[in-house]
């Protein structure tokens, strides 16, 4: 009986990790309740989609799901469209049926079959401000086979929310304390760079508003795949990112430091290309006086703050401010390693409200 | 932030233990204004019985939608009491009335007995004595010397109306010649008007 709080089932799949977070949100006091994660064995670093739902499967027989939670999934980033659209200011209705006629034309897909969701944000044309929209698509028959699967082959309930894997990050960072103005009162950009698994995302920020997203063609699984090619184990290089705090060691005591610092240096360059790419659209003599800095951030603080030592190191943007990114003050520290998928089942809190995470004070 | 959802097709449900007990939650409020305005009104009853245990022989529950008919009765019983009174005023003040009117009689029999009683010079011969209510008490007799030393023509007409005088009554010779040898018959009036 889910009366007097609600209970925030949150389930992260990925070819790398299944995790389970179990939130709880008693008014506006919210606390983990459980956490479960399953990575693939010994020797591997990746699970087909079969693996996964069974991995699932098993996590739920332990933190069983209860037909009154409210239910967050995140879709995978490489089913997933995204794009940004500006558009004259119209009725819900019509934009929603302007987005789907053009991503329909754009992406070559009858609109029936597309199903898709769109939040208003802010276009830019030159550096002023205009109407604009997030749109995040996803192909109608593979969304339902994807949850369908997840409840047959799963056992998880029907999600109540399915939110497109690159927002996670959105979710879990301190704006306010990152140092970041209101709309209105920003006058120049930043540049959120997030490193995930399977891709890695750059956000242009203006104020604390997020105006464009950009795919950067670097991701973790690149580290891992450079690490087997160095000859460690990939699992224990997976299992090394997972944590954070193992990284170091594994890189001294199994040589991987360079393959290391090789990714983050690549992470830097990929970055710098795509941010440059999309300073060159803003037509202006020095782009550049525009950008106030660049955040980076990834699964964990430990590779965050490897990634912003590395920009730093290697000065990318002409040697341009390199900013810490901030999660939110009252996760506390030792959930760090579940930030992705706290950042979702936040997605979900969100929706039923504001609150904040109790368990720092209790211990 | 961006607050996307790709899948909004999912109703929310309800566990049946949840949806009893929600049910209960808002019957709860009602349950309690009932039980508590009961508690007043028990209360409130109590009270009346204790200050007037007569009325709660006649007090009993009345429905909201019998509030015409039981006005009514209200005022029907009201208009019965009414009457009670009226009757009860009217025989009290017809009681007060018989108590002055035996106790003006009595009053002035007895101021006359005493009065005779104590003359012994006079000997009193009581002709007629009719009392007519609400008109006058007459007492018509003759006075005739027991002792012709002693006696005086005029004491007892004089102690009589000295006694009497506070009853308003009125005393008259008729004649002084009678068969009665230094007698005279006198005729006294108490007026028992609106008695």
């Amino acid at each position: 009986m889910q009366i007097f709080y609600r209970r925030i089932y949150t389930v992260e799949l990925n070819p790398n990790f299944v995790r389970v977070v179990l939130l709880r949100k008693r008014g506006k006091r919210l606390s983990m309740i459980k956490s479960l994660q399953k990575t693939p064995e010994k020797g591997q670093s990746s699970f087909s989609m079969n693996q996964q739902l069974n991995a699932l499967r098993a996590i739920i027989q332990v933190i069983p799901v209860d037909v009154e939670d409210l239910v967050v999934v995140n879709y995978p980033f490489d089913q997933t469209l995204y794009e940004h659209y500006t558009m004259p200011k119209l009725s819900k209705d019509q934009i929603k049926g302007a987005i789907q006629y053009k991503l329909s034309e754009d992406f070559s897909i009858p609109s029936q079959n597309i199903v898709l969701d769109f939040g208003e944000g802010f276009g830019t044309s030159g550096t002023s401000l205009s109407t604009g929209y997030f749109v995040f698509a996803a192909k109608k028959a593979q969304l339902e086979l994807f949850i369908q699967s997840l409840v047959t082959q799963g056992g998880l309930s029907e999600p109540d929310i399915v939110m497109p894997d690159l927002l996670k990050y959105l979710e879990i960072l301190d704006f306010q304390k990152m140092g970041l103005e209101e709309l209105n009162q920003a006058t120049k950009l930043h540049f959120l760079v997030c490193v995930d698994f399977e891709y890695s995302i750059l956000f242009v920020l203006r104020g604390k508003e997020v105006i464009r997203f950009m795919d950067i063609p670097i991701s973790l699984n690149r580290l891992i795949v450079d690490s087997e090619k160095s000859g460690l184990d990939p699992s224990s290089v997976l299992e090394a990112i997972l944590k954070g705090s193992e990284t170091g060691s594994l890189g001294y005591t199994q040589g991987a430091l360079s393959v290391f610092e090789n990714f983050y240096k690549l992470v830097g360059f990929e970055s710098e290309k795509v941010t440059r790419q999309y300073l060159n659209t803003l037509n202006e003599s020095d782009p550049l006086f525009n950008v106030s800095g660049v955040f980076f951030c990834s699964i964990n603080q430990r590779i965050s703050l490897d990634l912003e030592a590395n920009a730093r190191d290697i000065r990318i943007l002409d040697g341009i401010s390199i900013k810490r990114t901030v999660i939110r003050q009252d996760i506390p520290d030792d959930l760090d390693v579940y930030r992705t998928t706290l950042g979702m089942g936040l997605r979900g809190v969100n929706t039923l409200g504001r609150s904040e995470f109790i368990q720092k004070k209790k211990r | 932030m961006v607050g996307v959802n790709l899948y909004k097709r999912k109703k929310g449900k309800l566990k049946i233990t949840t949806f009893l007990l929600l049910c209960i939650i808002l019957v709860l409020p009602v349950a309690a204004f009932r039980i508590t305005l009961y508690s007043i009104r028990e209360m409130e009853v109590n009270s009346i019985r204790a200050e007037s245990p007569n009325a709660s022989r006649y007090m009993s529950a009345t429905q909201i939608s019998d509030l015409r008919s039981a006005s009514q009765q209200l005022d029907q019983q009201s208009s019965i009491m009414n009457q009670q009174i009226r009757t009860l005023q009217t025989a009290s003040r017809d009681l007060e009335r018989d108590a002055l009117y035996q106790a003006r009689i009595q009053g002035a029999l007895e101021g006359f007995l005493d009065v005779v009683r104590s003359h012994t010079e006079s000997r009193v011969y009581i002709n007629a004595l009719s009392i007519a209510r609400g008109k006058e008490l007459r007492i018509d007799f003759f006075e005739t010397a027991s002792d012709i030393e002693q006696y005086k023509p005029d004491s007892l007409e004089n102690a009589l109306k000295q006694r009497l005088q506070r009853f308003d009554v009125r005393i008259a010779r008729t004649s002084s010649e009678s068969l009665f040898y230094q007698g005279k018959y006198i005729q006294l009036n108490l007026p028992l008007t609106g008695m």
